[in-house]
C-alpha cells in the first residue's frame, strides 16, 4: 500500500513501527516461521494473553489479547513463542542507533516504536519522505526487518498511518489531509479505544473512524461515556499528547555481565552483580561524578527481563560500600524464580562529585580512599577485571 | 524394647522426606520395635503409620515436635487425656496461641522434652514429665539436664535414611519457600547428618549418657498404650441414650414405611425388624436419626452408596429406592460382624448443598463439626514441575519438556538433577485440601479428637484424610452437590405453577412405558447420569430401558470395563454364555455373567478363593485405589492360592482376576447404581412428559455433560419452540411450558446481573416495555450491557424496523444516563438523534454478533452461519445415517464432545459426537485417521466428515475416513 502525498512540506513527524514487534523479531531470526501460524505470548500454554500474532495465525482467526488456550482450540498445532527480550533490547538499541543518524529528536519505547522529528534536517537528508525511505531501507538492511513508516503532522496521525499500512510500507499524510485520511480507516486502529468502547461501537455499527468523527461532543459522550470527547478528538486527528520530541540524552554509564551459564545460585548471581557495580563505579570515579539513578536489568534464562529503577545514595563511593547496596538492589530486582543469564546496570542523572577537602579525615577513611585510588589505577592500566573484591573473603 | 523417639516423616509437609514404608523398613533393618513419629506441629500421617506399622509389628507412639522461637519441644502422648490436650493445643497453635504457655498451664498425659534451656526452665515447675533432650546434632541438653535436675532423654531427631535424602529435603524447602535451591538459607535446613542410625551407631552416639537411652526407653514404655481410636465417635441424638434413640428410630421408620408402602406386609416388617435389631444393637440409631434430620432440611435428596440397600434409609427418606422391590442386600451396607461405621452419602441439589452444610454446623455448633481433608500427593508431573521451578527453570521450558516437545537437549545436567529429585518427591504429600463433601460431627469439641485447622474457605478442617478419619473412629457423612436434583426440583416447581402435581410418594417413573422407551432409544440428553455419548450408545445398542438394565449400565460404564461392554451387549441380544465357573454363576447371573458391581469382587473372592468377609471387602477397596501395587499383589497371591486349593483351573483364575481388575478407578455397588438409576428415571420421565420445563431447568442449572448450545439444539430437535431472550418475556432463568422455552437473560454472556434486575424490577413495576423510547424513558443501563443485550436480540420485539445496530444507537443516544456520569449535564439539551451509518452489516455479521452474545443462535442451528458453503457440498443429513449402512457418506458436523483413548499399541484414537441441523451422531476416529487429522479434530469449527456408516444392533456410528474444514 502506498499513499502518494499531495504536499508533505510541513509534515515532519515520522513514526517507525515494527509491526508485531516480537513476532517480526522471531521471524527475522528464524525464517522458517514465515511459513507457519505462530504467536508470541508470555507463556506457551494456558490463559495468558497473546501479545503478537503472525499473518498465518491471524488468518486462522487468532487475535491479539486472546488466550493461548483459546488459540490452541482454533489451531491445535499452533507454534507459541515467548518474547525474546534480549533480542528486543538489542534490536531496540540498533533502531535507536540508526534513527540517531537521521535526527537528534527521537522518542522511543521498547516495543518497536520510534518517533523522529525531521524538522530542520532537510538540508542534510532531504524532505521527510526521503528520510522515511532511507530509514526504512537502512533498518531492512541492518536488521532484516521491514518496518512500516508513517509521516504526518503529529504523532497520532503518523501512528494511525503506520497501523493502516501494516505490516510494512511507507506513507505520508499531507498537512490538512489528516481528517480525510482518517475517515475511511477501520475504527479499531484508533489509539485510545478501550475494549468496551470497541464493543459498543461495533454493536452500534460504527466501523470507520469517520463515523466517530461525525458525532458531536454530546453524542460522543452519550455513546462512549466520559472519555467520549477525548476519543472523538482522536478521531479528528488531534494529538492530545502534543509536545515536541526532545533530543535524546546520551549521558549514562552502562555495564553488563553475562554469566558463564544461566544460574539460580544466589552467590554466583551476586558475584556478577558486584562485578558490574565495581566497573560502573570505577567509571564514575574516573569522571569525578556521582549518579542519582540506577537501573538494574535482570535477563533470565527464558529471555524475559525484569527491571528495577532506584536512587543512588550520595555517600556511595568505594567498592567496599557497594556490597550491601548491591545485595539489596539484587534482592529487589530478582522478581522471578528463574535462572539468570545476565545482569546489567545503567547509571544516569549525573552531577559533579564535590570532594570534601577535609583536613581531619579519620585514618580508616583515608586508607579506604587511597586503597580505592590504587585499585582504580590498576584497573585503568590492566583492565577492569584485573582486580576485584573477593566474594569469599567478604564472607570470611 | 528397641525404640527411637523423634522421627520426622513426609507428613511434615514440604519438609520431611520419608513415607511410612521407608521408616518402617528402616525399623526392620535396625531392629527397632517402637518409634515416635514427631512431625512438626501436626499428626497428619498418624493413621497411615498405624495402619502400615501393623504389618511390620512396630508400635507407633503418638507425638509431635513443636518448633518455637526458643527451640524445639517434643510432646509424647501417654494417655487419652494427654492426646485430647495435644490435639487441642495443635489446633490452637494454628490460631496463633503460644504453645509453651498452653503446656505450662496443662500438660497432664503428655511427656515433654526439649533441648532448649529457656523452655526447660519455663516448664520445669509445671510439668511432672519433663526431660532434657539430647540429639545426635545437639548434645547441649545434658548440661541443662544436670543444671535443672531433669532426667535426660535421647531423641533421634532424624528425617533421613541416608545423607543423600538431604537433597530431597532441600528441594522440598525450596518449594515451600518458593525459592530456588541455590538461594535457600541452608542454615535453616536440617543437617544432612539427621539420619536414622543403625543400632550400634545409635548406642555409640549416646553411650556417654546411658541415662538418656534409659529415658528414651522409659518414655516408649509409658506411651505404648492402646485405647486411642478404639471406638466409634458420633454424637448422641438430642442427648438421648441408646435405648431411647432406638425407640425414636423405630417409631420414625414405621411411620416412614407406612408412607412409602401403604400397608406393610410381613416381608417388609421382617426386613425392618431385622435391620433395626442390627442398627440398634450396634448403637447406630443416632446416626440414622441425624441423617434423617439432615435430609429433611433439603427440598430433595438422593442417598447413595451402600446405604440404599437399607429399608431403614428408604423409610426415613434418606434414600429413594425400595430395597425389597429391587432386590438390594442389606449386608452390603451393614452386618452384625462389621466393625466399621456404615457409610451414608447423600446428594443434595447443587445450589442447596452449602446451605445445608451450614445449617448442620449451626445445629451442632461449629466447634463440634469439621470437614475432612484430602492429602494431596506429588504426582510425577507436578513433581517435575516443582522440582524444575526450584532449579530456576521457567514454566515454559517445563511445559515443553513435559509435553515431549523438548528432548532436554538444553541444560541436560540440570534436567538430570531435576528429574532425579522429582522422582524422589513423587508420592510424598504436598498439601491439604478439603474433601468435597465429608463432614464429621463429634460429641465433644472436635479439637479434642483430632488436629483441626481452617480451610481456605473458612471451614474447620481435620488434618486427616477420609481413611485417617475412618481409622480414628470418627464417623464421616458425605453431603454432596448434584445438579440433576436441582433440575428435577425446578421442573416439579414449574409444573406445580401450572397446576400439575407429581406426588413424590406415589411417583413410579421406572414403571412408565414412555420413559422406558425413551431410555431404550438413548434419547437421554439432559437425563441424569445416562446422557453421555457412551451411555446413550449402550442404551441404543442394547435397546434396554428398564430399571434393572439401567442399574447394570450405570455400573458397567466405567473406565476399566470397556473390554466387557461389547460382550455384555451381545449377551443381552441372546448370545449364549456359560459361567466361567459354576460357583461364579450365582454372583453374576443377573448381569449376564459379567462382574458389574463392587460387591461382586468381594463375593467372588469369598466364594472362589475362600477370602474372609473382611479380606473380600478390603480387596474391593484396594482394587479401586491409586497406589495399590504392593497390597494388590498380596491379594492376587491370596486369590490365586485360594482358587488353586479349591481346584479352580489357572485360565479360569486368570480370567476372573482380570475381571476383578476392571474395577480399577471407580466403580459402583448395586445400591448406589440403583439410587442413581432412580434419579435417571425421574429426570427421564420429566423429559418425556414435560419436555419444555425439563429442558428449561437443565439449561437454568447450567446443564450437565454438554454445552448450553448442544442442549438448545436438542430442545429444537425435541420439537420445542425457542423464544427470546426478550425484554418483555425473559426472566433471569430459562422458562419452559407448553412446548415452548423462553431463553433467560442468564444465557447472555458478559451481561451484568444488575442490569437484569433493573429490567425485571421496572417491568414488574411499570408493565411491559412498548418501544425503545419507552426503555430509555424508564431504565438506565450501562453502555456495554446495552450493546450485548441488543446483539442478543433482546429488543427485537419492540424495535419496530430498527435493526440491532440502530437499536444500540437509539438506546445510547437517547437513553437516561447513570447519575454519576457527566452525560446527565446534556440531558435537557439533547434531542433524539439517528446516526447515519454508511455501511450496514449483512445478515451473517448480525448472526455472528448474536452467536458471540449467546453462544448459540436464536432461530437457527450454528451451521446456518456456513449455509452458503454447505449449499455447495453434497452431503447427507444426520437423520439419514441409518439408511446408509456400510456406505461411504459425507456429513457436516459441529463437534459437541470429544473423548480420546489410548489403544493397546499406545496409539491415540477418538470418539467425537458431531451435530448437524438434524441430530447428534457419533464418530469413531481410528489412530491412522486421528494422526492425520488431529489438528482439525480438536478445534471448535464446523467440519466435513467423511466416513463409512457402521451399525451395532440399533446404534449407528460413522467410522471416519477423512475430515476437512468447512470454511
Amino acid at each position: 500500500m502506498h499513499h502518494e502525498p499531495a504536499a508533505t512540506q510541513d509534515a515532519s513527524i515520522i513514526h517507525v513501527n515494527i509491526t508485531n514487534f516480537f513476532a517480526s523479531l522471531a521471524a527475522a531470526k528464524d525464517r522458517s516461521l514465515n511459513r507457519k501460524a505462530f504467536v508470541i505470548a508470555p507463556e506457551t500454554y494456558g490463559a495468558c494473553a497473546i501479545i503478537n500474532t503472525s499473518e498465518g495465525a491471524r488468518k486462522e482467526g487468532i487475535e491479539r489479547g486472546m488466550s493461548v488456550a483459546q488459540a490452541f482450540k482454533l489451531v491445535p498445532h499452533l507454534t507459541v513463542l515467548t518474547p525474546d527480550m534480549q533480542q528486543a533490547q538489542t534490536v531496540q538499541r540498533e533502531l535507536l542507533r540508526i534513527a540517531q543518524q537521521y535526527s537528534p529528536a527521537i522518542e522511543h519505547d521498547m516495543r518497536g516504536h520510534l518517533y523522529l522529528d525531521a524538522k530542520g534536517t532537510r538540508r542534510l537528508f532531504g524532505p521527510p519522505r526521503d528520510i522515511a525511505m532511507g530509514l526504512s531501507s537502512h533498518i531492512r538492511e541492518d536488521l532484516s526487518i521491514t518496518p512500516s513508516v508513517g509521516i504526518a503532522s503529529n504523532r497520532l496521525v503518523a501512528k494511525i498511518a503506520t497501523r493502516a499500512i501494516r505490516p510494512s510500507a511507507v506513507t505520508a499524510i499531507a498537512v490538512g489531509e489528516e481528517r480525510l485520511f482518517l475517515r475511511s480507516q477501520d475504527i479499531n486502529i484508533l489509539p485510545g479505544l478501550t475494549r468496551s468502547m470497541k464493543r459498543v461501537l461495533s454493536a452500534a455499527g460504527m466501523r470507520n473512524i469517520g463515523a466517530l468523527a461525525d458525532l458531536d461532543e454530546t453524542q460522543a459522550v452519550l455513546l462512549l461515556g466520559r472519555n467520549g470527547i477525548a476519543v472523538r478528538h482522536l478521531a479528528l486527528g488531534e494529538d492530545l499528547s502534543a509536545g515536541s520530541i526532545h533530543t535524546l540524552e546520551n549521558n549514562q554509564i552502562e555495564t553488563r555481565v553475562d554469566l558463564a551459564h544461566p544460574s539460580e545460585h544466589l552467590p554466583t548471581i551476586e558475584g556478577g552483580m558486584f562485578q558490574i557495580l565495581e566497573e560502573a563505579w570505577t567509571q564514575l570515579r574516573a569522571r569525578e561524578e556521582q549518579a542519582e539513578r540506577v537501573e538494574i536489568t535482570i535477563v533470565y534464562a527464558d529471555r524475559q527481563t525484569s527491571t528495577l529503577s532506584a536512587s543512588v545514595p550520595g555517600e556511595l563511593l568505594y567498592d567496599g560500600q557497594l556490597i550491601s547496596y548491591g545485595r539489596d538492589l539484587l534482592s529487589r530486582a530478582l522478581k522471578r524464580r528463574i535462572m539468570v543469564s545476565s545482569i546489567g546496570i545503567r547509571l544516569s542523572h549525573f552531577h559533579r562529585h564535590r570532594k570534601q577537602h577535609d583536613l581531619f579525615k579519620f585514618e580508616q577513611e583515608q586508607l579506604s580512599e587511597r586503597f580505592q585510588q590504587h585499585v582504580d589505577t590498576l584497573r585503568r592500566k590492566y583492565g577492569n577485571r584485573i582486580i576485584t573484591r573477593s566474594f569469599a573473603l567478604y564472607h570470611g | 524394647m528397641a525404640s527411637r523417639l523423634g522421627i520426622i516423616s513426609a507428613y511434615s509437609l514440604l519438609y520431611g522426606v520419608l513415607m511410612p514404608g521407608d521408616i518402617l523398613e528402616a525399623c526392620r533393618t535396625h531392629a527397632i520395635d517402637t518409634i515416635a513419629i514427631t512431625d512438626i506441629s501436626g499428626m497428619h500421617g498418624l493413621h497411615a503409620f498405624r495402619e502400615e506399622a501393623q504389618e511390620y509389628g512396630v508400635t507407633i507412639i503418638t507425638a509431635t515436635k513443636f518448633i518455637t522461637p526458643q527451640g524445639p519441644l517434643w510432646a509424647f502422648v501417654s494417655s487419652a487425656q494427654g492426646y485430647a490436650h495435644l490435639t487441642h493445643i495443635l489446633s490452637l497453635q494454628v490460631q496463633g496461641s503460644d504453645v509453651i504457655e498452653a503446656l505450662s498451664s496443662e500438660s497432664r498425659g503428655l511427656i515433654l522434652a526439649s533441648s532448649s534451656r529457656p523452655i526447660l526452665t519455663r516448664l520445669k515447675s509445671c510439668s511432672d514429665e519433663l526431660y532434657a533432650a539430647i540429639t545426635p546434632g545437639n548434645l547441649g541438653g545434658c548440661n541443662y539436664g544436670s543444671a535443672l535436675s531433669l532426667p535426660l532423654v535421647a531423641i533421634e531427631d532424624a528425617l533421613f535414611i541416608e545423607k543423600k535424602d538431604y537433597d530431597t529435603h532441600r528441594l522440598l524447602c525450596a518449594i515451600a519457600q518458593k525459592k530456588t535451591v541455590g538461594s535457600l538459607d541452608e542454615s535453616l535446613l536440617a543437617s544432612p547428618d539427621a539420619v536414622i542410625h543403625s543400632a550400634s551407631e545409635y548406642q555409640r552416639i549416646f553411650s556417654p549418657w546411658p541415662e538418656a537411652l534409659e529415658g528414651s526407653e522409659r518414655i516408649a514404655r509409658q506411651c505404648s498404650f492402646s485405647g486411642l481410636f478404639s471406638s466409634l465417635i458420633f454424637p448422641s441424638y438430642h442427648l438421648l441414650d441408646d435405648a431411647h434413640s432406638g425407640a425414636v428410630l423405630r417409631e420414625r421408620v414405621f411411620e416412614g414405611a407406612d408412607m412409602r408402602y401403604g400397608e406393610l406386609n410381613d416381608a417388609i416388617i421382617d426386613r425392618i425388624e431385622w435391620e433395626l435389631s442390627i442398627v440398634i444393637q450396634k448403637g447406630f440409631a443416632p446416626y440414622f436419626l441425624i441423617m434423617h434430620d439432615i435430609v429433611n432440611m433439603a427440598s430433595r435428596s438422593c442417598g447413595r452408596g451402600s446405604a440404599a440397600a437399607s429399608i431403614i434409609s428408604y423409610a426415613l427418606g434418606i434414600t429413594q429406592v425400595d430395597p425389597i422391590a429391587y432386590n438390594l442386600y442389606f449386608e452390603r451396607f451393614l452386618t452384625s460382624s462389621r466393625e466399621d461405621m456404615p457409610d451414608i452419602d447423600v446428594d443434595f441439589a447443587w445450589d442447596e448443598r452449602d446451605g445445608i452444610l451450614h445449617q448442620v454446623m449451626d445445629n451442632f455448633t461449629v466447634e463440634h463439626c469439621a470437614r475432612v481433608a484430602n492429602h494431596n500427593l506429588f504426582r510425577f508431573r507436578s513433581a517435575v514441575r516443582e522440582s524444575a521451578k526450584a532449579h530456576g527453570l521457567s514454566d515454559d521450558q517445563i511445559t515443553q519438556v513435559l509435553s515431549g516437545r523438548n528432548q532436554l537437549i538444553e541444560q541436560q545436567s540440570v534436567w538430570n538433577s531435576v528429574l532425579a529429585l522429582a522422582q524422589s518427591i513423587t508420592g510424598l504429600p504436598r498439601s491439604l485440601s478439603m474433601h468435597c463433601g465429608g463432614l464429621v460431627i463429634t460429641p465433644r469439641t472436635v479439637d479434642t479428637y483430632a488436629h483441626v485447622i481452617r480451610s481456605r474457605e473458612g471451614y474447620p478442617l481435620l488434618t486427616w484424610d477420609k481413611e485417617g478419619v475412618e481409622s480414628a473412629g470418627l464417623v464421616k457423612i458425605d453431603l454432596l452437590g448434584n445438579r440433576s436434583l436441582a433440575v428435577i426440583r425446578d421442573t416439579l416447581a414449574a409444573l406445580e405453577k401450572e397446576g400439575i402435581i407429581i406426588d413424590r410418594d406415589t411417583w413410579r417413573p421406572a414403571e412408565d412405558e414412555a420413559t422406558v422407551d425413551l431410555i431404550a432409544r438413548g434419547d437421554t440428553m439432559g437425563v441424569f447420569y445416562i446422557e453421555s455419548p457412551a451411555m446413550r450408545l449402550l442404551q441404543k445398542k442394547t435397546g434396554k430401558g428398564d430399571f434393572e438394565h439401567i442399574v447394570i449400565h450405570s455400573s458397567l460404564i466405567r473406565p476399566a470395563a470397556n473390554a466387557y461392554i461389547e460382550e455384555y451387549v451381545q449377551r443381552v441380544h441372546g448370545k449364549p454364555w456359560e459361567p466361567i465357573h459354576p460357583l461364579f454363576e450365582q454372583i453374576v447371573q443377573e448381569s449376564y455373567g459379567i462382574m458389574c458391581y463392587q460387591e461382586d469382587v468381594s463375593k467372588t473372592a469369598i466364594v472362589l478363593a475362600g477370602f474372609s468377609e473382611h479380606d473380600g471387602d478390603q480387596l474391593r477397596k484396594v482394587v479401586a485405589k491409586k497406589h495399590k501395587h504392593k497390597r494388590l499383589a498380596a491379594y492376587e497371591r491370596q486369590f490365586d492360592e485360594g482358587c488353586r486349593s479349591r481346584g479352580i483351573a489357572q485360565d479360569v483364575r486368570e480370567r476372573i482376576w482380570s475381571m476383578i481388575l476392571s474395577f480399577d478407578g471407580y466403580s459402583f455397588c448395586k445400591p448406589h447404581s440403583a439410587s442413581y438409576a432412580m434419579v435417571s428415571f425421574q429426570s427421564a420421565y420429566l423429559r418425556v412428559h414435560h419436555p419444555a420445563p425439563f429442558m428449561a431447568s437443565v439449561l437454568s442449572n447450567r446443564g450437565g455433560f454438554y454445552s448450553e448450545g448442544a442442549y438448545i439444539s436438542e430442545a429444537r430437535r425435541m420439537g420445542l419452540e425457542l423464544r427470546g431472550p426478550d425484554v418483555n418475556e425473559s426472566i433471569y432463568r430459562y422458562q419452559g411450558s407448553n412446548h415452548r422455552i423462553i431463553v433467560g437473560f442468564m444465557a447472555i454472556h458478559d451481561l451484568s446481573y444488575r442490569s437484569v434486575q433493573t429490567i425485571l424490577d421496572e417491568r414488574h413495576k411499570g408493565g411491559v416495555f412498548t418501544s425503545l423510547d419507552d426503555i430509555t424513558e424508564r431504565i438506565t443501563l450501562p453502555h456495554t450491557d446495552i450493546a450485548v443485550l441488543a446483539s442478543a436480540g433482546v429488543f427485537d420485539s419492540i424495535a419496530g424496523t430498527a435493526d440491532r445496530e440502530e437499536q444500540v444507537r437509539i438506546l445510547l443516544i437517547n437513553g437516561k444516563r447513570d447519575k454519576g456520569g457527566e452525560p446527565e449535564l446534556f440531558q435537557q439539551s439533547v434531542q433524539p438523534i439517528r446516526v447515519q451509518i454508511r455501511e450496514r452489516k449483512d445478515r451473517t455479521e448480525e448472526l455472528l454478533s448474536e452467536y458471540r452474545a449467546l453462544g448459540f443462535l436464536r432461530n437457527h442451528h450454528i451451521l446456518f452461519l456456513w449455509a452458503y458453503e454447505l449449499s455447495r457440498i453434497r452431503r447427507i443429513r444426520g437423520y439419514e445415517i441409518p439408511g446408509h449402512e456400510d456406505q461411504q457418506v459425507t456429513l457436516a458436523g459441529w463437534p459437541v464432545t470429544k473423548r480420546t483413548i489410548m489403544t493397546k499399541q499406545k496409539h491415540v484414537m477418538a470418539f467425537v459426537s458431531f451435530e448437524d441441523e438434524t441430530c447428534i451422531y457419533e464418530a469413531v476416529i481410528f489412530p491412522q485417521v486421528h494422526e492425520r487429522y488431529e489438528s482439525l479434530i480438536y478445534a471448535s469449527r464446523p467440519l466435513i466428515v467423511r466416513g463409512i456408516v457402521k451399525r451395532c444392533h440399533r446404534a449407528f456410528s460413522i467410522e471416519v475416513t477423512s475430515l476437512s474444514a468447512l470454511a
